[in-house]
């Protein structure tokens, strides 16, 4: 079976099901330029953790793992934040004043590119485990996302800073060309290039890739870096939805929702076996169910918990252990 | 030549740094100060306890912090909402964690599944077990609750021994021994540190590793009603980053996160190492809560850092 069979099956059955119970929500309409309807805004709010779940895609590819991205994300939506509304206790507000929009985005995304470096440097020069490694910056990014924001919530209004999220460009809305454009560009990087087989053939079997001559530090450094970018990129999103920054919640739990998202899509999360267009398909069809979920009066904490036990499923599912009494039954 | 127990970096840290801060702060080298430190750092303490056991195996538990949430949210919830006797409202949080601990073991002993994804899973269920519990902190008017916060052992020399205290003191010295004494003890010891040597010796692994899940999970439970029993409330979003701080208190205490080598007393430095760090932020005033979140990460790293650097010569 190709691993993006259960990602698609899943999300038709689900959309065939919410097509029975709720045919309104298919319904598209444009208004002040932009599409809106309820599948427009599940796209749209899946767009950040397709982000997210492409740099963790290819770090679990490579048989690690990034438990910084939500940190991450904090640290970058703060950045931006703080530039832009310059509250008076951040240790940003004096920084780079009059400095262009694009200029804010960069500082931001450089910011969580380089916590994501940080934890590429730990993983392949210091050799410590891939969790730990990131658990480092999973607290302490948020930490100093705390720290930059001075603790305070962080509310600006600038349709410039929240265009990453509110924009539109002929009609669909910025974060659904974003993860696009960043989905196509890597998953072409990965198929049409060797670099996809390298990331592949670390995950599979790291003291082999590095006998054959695989850059392998240089690798994952790029990669954790370049997951980093990604989360960045999500926590610009995140905040300029709300056009508020809150460190303490910016994309809280979203490195759960990446790591379910790549192993609804199939791959193997023990690394060596990738396929970025199903890790999108699982991060919208989590979007998906949690949609349903909540738009159907299940209360957040329960859709939590059953995110929680989904994960332990859907790996579960991916044991060799079970697939073992599967095939014995069968 | 024998080489100096990790241990010992550990305690020299935590007098150094103890010392440090009573130069800078007056009043913070007081032996009040550092018996409060114990009692601050009882629920540090005990999650860090139970995880030095996992990460001896080669294990890790991401759940612990959402675990001893539940707990503690579990356990004033029955106090409050529900007509169940006091005691059993003690009891039931401590069995449900224990059980929740011994369900992820089996799913990673028996299922051979990765234990950060099943406690990560766990860490989303059992936050979202709290939550329902309630969204925000919640008093708790028990008199039983009461007569623990109250409670405490006077010692000679004007020593006070607070519930939190002696839970902590009490359970680092059975498990030490456990640890030291007992098969179960060794043989976790000998399931970490790579290969399959254990599984050759013929030593019992599934079970053990349900059993030390099923250990940690009970200290998580006791770490939320010490939470509870310390604040009078149980609060849904404490354990939030507090399996950091856990697994920081075992690195710190010279755990090696392979396994195989790790021990209590080092835990329980680790604890404390940590609760000078943010007992001197307190003392200082000016400096703000997340200094703490960022030098204990910073510590973490340091000690893998130097932990890595230190056994690549041997490898």
């Amino acid at each position: 079976m190709k691993s993006w069979v259960p990602a698609l099956g899943g999300l038709v059955g689900l959309l065939l099901l919410q097509a029975v119970l709720d045919p309104s929500f298919f319904v598209i309409s444009a208004r002040d330029g932009r599409l809106v309807g309820s599948l427009i805004d599940v796209l749209t709010r899946s767009a950040p953790i397709v982000i997210v779940a492409l740099g963790m895609g290819l770090v679990i590819a490579t048989g690690g793992v990034d438990l910084s991205v939500g940190a991450l994300a904090a640290i970058s939506g703060v950045i931006a934040a703080c530039l832009v509304a310059r509250p008076e206790t951040s240790p940003l507000a004096p920084l780079m004043l009059g400095t262009p929009m694009i200029v804010i985005f960069a500082v931001a995304l450089l910011g969580a590119m380089l916590g994501g470096l940080f934890n590429g440097f730990l993983v392949s020069k210091a050799r410590i485990q891939p969790i730990v490694a990131t658990l480092i910056l999973m607290t302490g990014g948020r930490g100093i996302a705390q720290w930059l924001s001075a603790g305070q919530i962080i509310n600006y209004q600038s349709a410039d800073l929240a265009w990453p999220a509110r924009g539109s460009l002929f009609l669909v809305p910025i974060p659904i060309w974003l993860a696009l454009a960043l989905l196509t560009v890597v998953a072409l990087l990965t198929q049409a290039f060797p670099f996809g087989r390298l990331i592949a053939a670390t995950g599979a079997n790291e003291e082999a890739a590095e006998y054959v001559g695989i850059a392998v530090g240089r690798l994952k450094l790029v990669l954790y870096g370049f997951c980093g970018l990604c989360a960045g990129i999500a926590g610009l999103i995140w905040s300029g939805d709300i056009q508020a920054a809150d460190a303490s919640n910016i994309g809280l739990y979203s490195e759960l929702d990446a790591i379910l998202a790549v192993a609804l899509g199939g791959a193997s999360l023990s690394g060596g076996k990738f396929n970025l267009w199903a890790t999108a398909l699982g991060a919208v069809l989590m979007r998906l169910m949690t949609t349903m979920l909540l738009t159907r009066g299940v209360e957040p904490p329960v859709a939590m918990i059953l995110k929680g036990l989904l994960v332990v499923l859907v790996c579960a599912l991916g044991s060799p252990v079970v697939r073992g009494w599967v095939r014995r039954t069968a | 030549m024998k080489r100096l127990p990790p241990q010992t970096l550990t305690a020299a840290l935590f007098v150094a740094l103890f010392g440090a801060a009573s130069l800078r702060y007056p009043g913070f080298g007081s032996f009040s100060v550092g018996v409060g430190l114990v009692t601050d750092q009882a629920v540090l303490g005990l999650l860090a306890l139970g995880m030095t056991f996992v990460i001896l195996t080669g294990g890790i538990d991401l759940s612990v912090g959402s675990a001893m949430a539940l707990s503690g949210m579990a356990c004033v919830w029955l106090l409050e909402k529900t007509s169940l006797p006091d005691p059993l409202a003690l009891l039931v949080p401590l069995a449900l964690g224990t059980g929740f601990g011994w369900l992820q073991g089996r799913l990673i002993a028996d299922l051979k599944l990765p234990p950060f994804l099943v406690t990560l899973g766990g860490l989303f269920a059992f936050q979202g077990l709290a939550n329902l519990a309630g969204e925000g902190s919640m008093q708790s008017q028990s008199p039983l609750l009461k007569s623990f916060t109250q409670w405490s052992l006077s010692l000679p020399g004007g020593i006070t021994i607070s519930v939190p205290t002696l839970a902590f003191l009490v359970l680092a010295l059975v498990l030490a021994l456990v640890l030291r004494q007992t098969r179960f003890g060794r043989t976790a010891m000998a399931l970490g540190g790579g290969g399959n040597s254990a599984f050759e010796m013929g030593l019992p692994v599934r079970a053990t590793l349900v059993r030390v899940y099923a250990l940690n999970g009970f200290c998580a439970a006791l770490a939320g009603l010490v939470y509870v029993v310390y604040t009078g409330s149980g609060d849904p979003l404490t354990g939030i980053g507090r399996e950091l701080e856990a697994i920081s208190a075992c690195v710190i205490g010279g755990s090696a996160l392979a396994g195989g080598r790790g021990s209590i007393i080092g835990a329980v430095l680790g604890a404390l190492t940590i609760g000078v760090i943010q007992a001197a932020i307190i003392f200082d005033g000016t400096l703000s809560s997340w200094w703490g979140k960022i030098a204990v990460a910073g510590l973490l790293g340091l000690f893998l850092i130097a932990q890595g650097a230190l056994s690549k010569p041997r490898a």
